[in-house]
């Protein structure tokens, strides 16, 4: 039946064929969607060291770094030292208010995506991850104006009474101390945390909900209750979820901007020791001044400012992928 | 009182078990009438069964009749699934553990369960599993010595003490799957259960693991009721000394149990026709 001659009819012959023309296109396409991703992220970059770039020339790179205090105000066309740029503040007010956010939404949302998962009746599921899911469809601008009208208000007895407990215990008292005049470090920490909060919550939903039904088991069958069950086979699991969800809140806690500019004071001009006390971010003084950036370098330096967000953003969602990477080896 | 009731649980920390194992009523299990449900659908109806300490008691039947369902009801895992209901009763060392003043939750102390595919801890170490009933609850507190002879005699009653006792820091995930499934058993051991539940512990291990498995429950069998799912009919002649034959009349069908006999006996001389064709291999 198969003599030579029929070699070339055999049945493996369509292998040597050429794979269509769509199965090349598609790959194409999907390389190109993931290189324009990077381009972005370096284009911006660029962008920014270009409109920053007289600033940067004039002051030197690093000098922005040096200072704490902005002010425009003093920039002349010729001067450079000291440079009136300063823009430690902003980063200490940056990374206090996320910090100060993080720290509050982070056990509220484990808290919530544990009793979402584990604990509330089947039928109460759904709708309370909708309702936590609404959050996040809140404006960022509303947040803020409830927060000055609401929160603020509310805010002030517990406040107070904080500043007259822990500010003043020695040595750490001073980051508590007063005045409070309710726009401070702590209220934008809190705004952010309620913004951060469905973000977070949703992702350990979904990290939760990835625990084999085997192990819960296994912990249950251990005569466990419910709570030891979820510190035995969940939540040690759940690490590199959790450190990862916590990086992604943080990245979106580091460039929220309205709230955050509508609550936390907008002093510019030197770190505030006190987390009742007033400051800028990094995001909330471009949004405040770039509109009217009319002193020497003014709207350059606005773009140093959103150059080294960048950069700080940058690090922090790499260093969480480390973490996360080296969490998740433990686990495998 | 029994000791299912005692908030203290059956345990004296640090001792022995407080009554002698296998030879009393503490390891024995009445099942009378009882129904189990998932939502309105019942999985088995009317099922009586007396389970006897000191023996091994072989749950066999095909798929859907309900036999794993049944092995659950016997520590209350079964309520632990939305929905899940059950009427009848099942008495643990002559305690109801469906009414309502006793907890599921020392009832799962008492009476132990393996289940099909081994699930250790992966965040654990080997001997973090061996360990992971006695960290919280009375026994928290107890630490280093006591800690460590339980993890030796735990390991040592699941065979594999010698295999394990140069690695016991290592992870509970890098042992082969029948170290990891004798892992698990030495991790229900270590909580000193009077009763063990085994739901087709060997249907995900290889032939030599599966003989290796069988052998450990032959060997602890005079100290632990033993009550084992099987698919595997060889095995339920090999390992158990009684066998209860359940089945089911088509799907959807609540599951029934056919008959409980001598495993001699059932293999060789069922009673039941139904029974007959399930072990001749007619149907299943």
């Amino acid at each position: 039946m198969a003599s030579p001659a029929a070699v070339s009819d055999l049945p493996t012959d369509h292998l040597r064929g050429r794979v269509g023309y769509a199965d090349r296109l598609f790959k194409a396409t999907m390389f190109a969607a993931a290189g324009i991703v990077l381009l972005v992220l370096l284009c911006t970059a660029a962008f920014l060291i270009d409109q920053g770039w007289p600033a940067l020339r004039h002051y030197g790179f690093f000098s922005f770094l040096t200072s704490s205090r902005w002010a425009p105000s003093d920039a002349t066309p010729k001067g450079t030292h000291p440079n009136p740029y300063g823009i430690l503040q902003f980063a200490y007010g940056t990374a206090v208010t996320s910090l100060i956010g993080m720290v509050i939404a982070l056990p509220v949302a484990v808290a919530v995506a544990l009793f979402i998962t584990e604990v509330a009746p089947a039928w109460m599921r759904r709708p309370l991850s909708y309702a936590v899911d609404l959050l996040a469809a809140i404006p960022s601008v509303v947040y803020g104006f409830w927060g000055i009208f609401a929160l603020l208000p509310a805010l002030h007895p517990i406040v107070n009474f904080l500043i007259s407990t822990l500010g003043r215990i020695p040595g750490v008292g001073a980051v508590f101390a007063g005045p409070f005049f309710g726009v401070s470090y702590f209220a934008a920490g809190l705004v952010l945390a309620i913004m951060v909060l469905p973000i977070v919550t949703a992702i350990f939903r979904e990290v939760f909900a990835t625990t084999p039904i085997d192990e819960k088991e296994a912990a249950r069958a251990l005569g466990l209750t419910r709570w030891e069950m979820l510190r035995t086979a969940l939540l040690p699991r759940s690490r590199s979820g959790i450190v990862g969800a916590g990086i992604l809140g943080l990245g979106r806690a580091f460039g929220e901007t309205i709230a955050v500019t509508m609550v936390i004071g907008n002093s510019v001009l030197a770190i505030t020791t006190s987390i009742f006390g007033q400051g800028a971010t990094m995001s909330s003084v471009i949004a405040n001044e770039f509109t009217e950036a009319v002193e020497p370098f003014h709207l350059q330096s606005l773009f140093v400012v959103a150059f080294w967000l960048l950069v700080i953003t940058f690090v922090v969602n790499v260093a969480g992928r480390l973490v996360v990477r080296r969490t998740r080896a433990g686990l495998a | 009182m029994s000791n299912l009731t005692d908030s203290t649980s059956p345990v004296v920390p640090g001792g022995q078990r407080s009554t002698t194992p296998g030879s009393t009523e503490a390891g024995r299990i009445e099942v009378s009438g009882l129904t189990a449900r998932y939502g309105k659908h019942e999985a088995f109806t009317d099922v009586s069964i007396a389970i006897e300490p000191g023996q091994v008691t072989a749950l066999i039947g095909p798929s859907g009749c309900g036999k794993s369902t049944l092995l659950r009801c016997l520590n209350g895992l079964h309520m632990t699934v939305p929905r899940a209901s059950v009427t009848g009763t099942v008495r643990v060392a002559g305690v109801d553990i469906y009414r309502s003043d006793v907890s599921l939750v020392h009832v799962s102390r008492y009476v132990g369960m393996v289940f099909q595919r081994p699930n250790p801890f992966p965040t654990m170490s080997i001997a973090q599993n061996v360990t992971a009933g006695l960290r919280f609850g009375p026994r928290r507190r107890r630490r280093g010595p006591w800690l460590e002879e339980v993890v030796e005699r735990s390991l040592r009653q699941a065979g594999m003490w010698e295999e394990v006792k140069d690695r016991l820091h290592k992870p509970g995930g890098s042992l082969s799957g029948g170290q990891q499934q004798r892992l698990c058993i030495a991790r229900s051991l270590a909580v000193e259960p009077h009763i063990l539940l085994m739901d087709e512990p060997c249907s995900a291990l290889d032939p030599v693991s599966t003989l290796v498995i069988e052998g450990l429950i032959t060997e602890l069998k005079n100290d632990y009721t033993f009550v084992i799912v099987t698919h595997n009919m060889q095995q339920a002649e090999r390992v158990s000394d009684v066998t209860a034959f359940m089945t089911v009349n088509g799907p959807g069908q609540p599951g029934q149990l056919v008959e409980v006999a001598s495993t001699k006996e059932l293999f060789s001389n069922p009673s039941q026709p139904a029974t007959v064709d399930y072990v001749t291999g007619k149907v299943g």
